[in-house]
């Protein structure tokens, strides 16, 4: 009798299936070299601010972050590329995100065809919902078949993105946008300093700022409910914005004063001078967290929490409270600065008296607050490594996305074409709901013009977005780690957020006892966060 | 004249029980019995509450959803306003029929490649049986990660080909799995006289086979059907040109716009504003569900049989 052997023996099956795990592991990991924190941070000349000023306005932009307002546009708009097309030649590849429905594809959008026209190539979107746009860029990296050009969010956002990385497969844009060489591009010569800064990686500009208003959003308030209310929208110590909450909850009515305990932290953190995520003092910095500031404010939260001003699904619902704000059940909600024209096109319509204010955070104590500045730029776009006509050829075709409000070029890229995709009111265009669908090719997620205040719907909130604007960064709190890289920080802050997010809420929500505290901020400093600390200080000595 | 009586006994009827609809159920009396309806009525209206509630909040307009706060139960001014903004431009139009097809074609090719793997995994003896089952095994155990999977893709040059929504996923080790032992459950007797009368094994398969497994096939055919038809993840990864997107890519854009939203990060102009989000979403939900409803009906019979399998086979 013969035994019959096994076609493989138990070790060898193992040994084979730890080889192949182990394969495909390393096939999935770039080998780029590791570089540390201070030559990851080390300087490169930022490009020279240039306001572009071919559109006069009373509410211009200023050189401490305040956006440039405009009531209408202009009737005759200015041509931004008066020799033709900038960029003809070959198809520019570009891989970026959508926050909206995708638009519909270059056949049979005119915009996309006209856009194409204008620049002399085809631009070629890649679009990718912005939730699964990390899953994508880690793939497309790993894959080795680049596109010319794709958006990197920051490295704290995006553990894929590493000055090793960007060294390796993407070009140093230093010698055509440092100093004054970007006087070549005009149009990204407008953009704010603040946004060029966090491009720097390794002492390269690695990038194309897609920029945003330093001011941030604001904390927004349902006007209209205030005045039925009769209470005064403007508070000026926490008590008082305590006793604003209380005056505007009716649990009857199923209206609460705020709805997400994540922003009414922030908001009491602003009043009580707290850092916005670092504070940095003769160069040793301190975590938000960390301050006996972030204590006080998750004990008023917790207090506004036990009052019931908060909406009772706070705590374990998220992403609706755009929408309780804009159907009236809160009263309370900080947002985005883009926010503010959102709410009035989406929610307006079908809620008569529909109006918004804001509400400047007092001080603890009385007087003027403190305000937290909003991220300088949305992420940015790194280009492939390429012959230098190619780059060139990109730069032009970025810089012509980047042409301001109140030219031609700005009303193709937000408006479409006028006909199909707009009608005229005055001299101001309004979207037809074919253009509302086309305009939403994601250019703004490639390279933008900085942020512009303008509203054709309601021309007349251009003048309070403008004020609130001017009166933000008058007391704006910057962060001061928003332009520095830290590997630690790149590699673990989420995951260590997430904890730290978990507890905070315990706390405020009245589940986890204050005291707490101190014992998750050991854990964070023990983890990563000293680490993370000595990093950013090596690099703001690096780098300032 | 004689009568004849009857021969044959009388039948009598058994006397009358309180009818049972149910076999094996215990007659009940009258006042239990409408509390068992009135219990099952309850769950039946909770169960068809949700369907209601979207449909309804798909038709509803932006002015009751927004009194409502949310979720309409009946329409007051029913409209197609969250269905025209979906199927405006013809990219979901398109994107439906680029899904319609990615399931028929995969759900074929899926059916196809898993009965030939099952049928000669079922027969011992067959060539190479034992590695190929163990390799089978293997892919329950270790599943590749996405950059592995996206590096065998790039390789085989499928970036932005409709191949790339099919091949990845076509065989699916479970299902394969399921059909071979209900394979090996079909008499071996029945298969032997098949070979006696000088059938190949490609008849074997087609005549005797075949269409003793209906049942199994229906259900694992509509396994394969369902994940091809909900599958986004590899479009997202494969897909670059969203022009081809199928349909689940492009309505997730949707439901992600509505998330994203309150990241204050979109930058539109001003212009016609899309239907309330509860409405979009709810539309979304009927049209995904729309098809998979309409197929569903008949392959139940086949269905119920053949979740059956699993559960009496060892």
């Amino acid at each position: 009798m013969t035994v019959m052997k096994p076609a493989m023996s138990r070790r060898g099956f193992l040994a084979s299936a730890a080889g192949a795990t182990a394969g495909f592991t390393l096939a999935g990991c770039g080998d780029y070299k590791p570089v540390s924190a201070r030559a990851a941070n080390a300087k490169a000349t930022l490009p020279t601010y240039i306001p572009y000023q071919g559109v006069p306005t009373s509410m211009p932009a200023t050189a401490d972050g305040v956006s440039v307002g405009y009531e209408h546009y202009p009737a005759n708009p200015v041509k931004a590329l008066p020799d033709g097309p900038p960029a003809k030649g070959p198809a520019i590849d570009i891989m970026t995100l959508i926050f909206n429905p995708v638009p519909p594809p270059v056949d049979s959008n005119v915009m996309w065809q006209a856009l194409n026209k204008s620049i002399g190539c085809d631009l070629n979107f890649e679009i990718t919902p912005v939730a699964d746009y990390p899953n994508k860029f880690a793939v497309t990296l790993a894959g080795g078949d680049l596109p010319d050009a794709m958006l990197m969010l920051p490295p704290k956002d995006n553990a894929a993105a590493t000055p090793g990385m960007l060294d390796a497969l993407f070009e140093d844009l230093t010698p055509h946008l440092s100093g004054d060489n970007i006087r070549d591009y005009p149009y990204l010569a407008n953009i704010p300093t603040a946004s060029w800064a966090p491009c720097v990686l390794g002492g390269g500009i690695y990038g194309i700022p897609m920029p945003r208003p330093v001011s941030g959003g604001p904390v927004f308030t349902r006007l209209d409910l205030l005045k039925k209310l009769d209470v005064d929208p403007n508070p000026s110590s926490w008590k008082e914005y305590f006793q604003l909450c209380k005056d505007v909850t009716d649990h009857k009515r199923n209206q609460y004063a705020m709805g997400d305990p994540i922003t009414a932290f922030d908001t009491t953190m602003q009043m009580l001078g707290g850092p916005n995520k670092w504070r940095e003092e003769g160069g040793k910095f301190t975590f938000w967290l960390e301050t006996e500031e972030a204590k006080q404010a998750m004990d008023a939260v917790r207090r506004m929490t036990k009052a019931g001003v908060m909406h009772p699904d706070a705590y374990t619902v998220t992403g609706k409270v755009k929408e309780w704000f804009g159907t009236g059940r809160l009263v309370i909600n900080p947002d985005g600065a883009a926010a503010w024209n959102d709410y009035y096109t989406t929610y307006a319509p079908a809620a008569k008296g529909f109006d918004l204010g804001y509400l400047m955070p007092p001080s603890w104590d009385g007087g003027k607050g403190t305000y937290w500045s909003g991220q300088s730029y949305y992420g940015f776009l790194i280009i492939k490594k390429a012959p230098k006509a190619r780059i060139k050829q990109i730069l032009r075709a970025m810089n012509a996305l980047a042409a301001p409000f109140g030219t031609d070029s700005y009303l193709l890229r937000k408006y479409g074409v006028r006909g199909p995709d707009h009608t005229m009111k005055g001299a101001d265009p309004i979207l037809t709901p074919k253009g509302t669908a086309e305009v939403t090719l994601p250019t703004t997620f490639a390279t933008d013009a900085p942020f512009t205040l303008y509203y054709p719907v309601k021309p007349e909130i251009v003048k309070t977005q403008y004020a609130f604007q001017k009166d933000a960064v008058e007391r704006l709190v910057r962060n001061p780690t928003e332009a520095l890289y830290s590997p630690t920080n790149a590699k673990k802050s989420a995951l260590l957020q997430k904890t730290l997010d978990d507890t905070r809420k315990g706390i405020m929500q009245g589940r986890v006892p204050l005291k707490e505290w101190d014992g998750v901020m050991r854990n964070w400093r023990k983890e990563a966060g000293d680490q993370i600390r000595v990093e950013f200080e090596k690099a703001w000595e690096t780098r300032y | 004249m004689t009568t004849l009586s009857p021969t044959h006994p009388v039948r009598r009827r058994p006397p009358r029980r309180a009818y049972s609809a149910i076999p094996g159920e215990t007659p009940g009396t009258s006042p239990w019995r409408a509390l068992k309806s009135l219990i099952l009525l309850i769950c039946v209206v909770l169960v068809l509450l949700p369907f209601l509630a979207i449909i309804s909040t798909s038709l509803a307009d932006t002015a009751q959803v927004t009194k409502a706060g949310g979720y309409v139960l009946w329409p007051d001014n029913p409209g197609f306003s969250a269905y025209s903004a979906l199927l405006s431009g013809g990219l979901v139009a398109k994107a439906m029929f680029v899904s319609v097809g990615i399931t028929v074609v995969g759900t074929a090719l899926s059916l196809l490649s898993s009965i030939s793997l099952a049928y000669g995994l079922s027969r011992p003896g067959s060539f190479g049986h034992k590695p190929i089952l163990m390799l089978l095994l293997m892919s329950l155990l270790f599943v590749p990660g996405v950059i592995p999977s996206y590096l065998m893709v790039k390789q085989l040059g499928l970036i932005n080909s409709y191949w790339s929504l099919i091949l990845p996923t076509m065989i699916n080790a479970f299902n394969v799995i399921v059909l071979r032992s209900f394979f090996m459950g079909i008499p071996k007797e029945l298969i032997d006289s098949a070979r006696i009368d000088g059938a190949s094994e490609l008849s074997i398969l087609t005549r005797i086979v075949l269409p003793l497994s209906k049942a199994s096939v229906a259900v694992i055919g509509l396994f394969y059907a369902v994940t091809y038809w909900n599958a986004f993840f590899n479009a997202l990864l494969y897909i670059n040109d969203a022009a081809k997107w199928p349909m689940q890519m492009v309505l997730r854009t949707y439901v992600v716009n509505n998330a994203a939203l309150s990241g204050g990060q979109v930058d539109v102009a001003a212009g016609a504003p899309l239907p309330p989000a509860q409405s979009l979403q709810a539309a979304i939900l009927v049209l995904s569900i729309v098809p998979i409803v309409i197929v569903y009906p008949f392959l139940q019979r086949h269905m119920n049989k053949g979740v059956m399998v699993g559960a009496v086979k060892g």
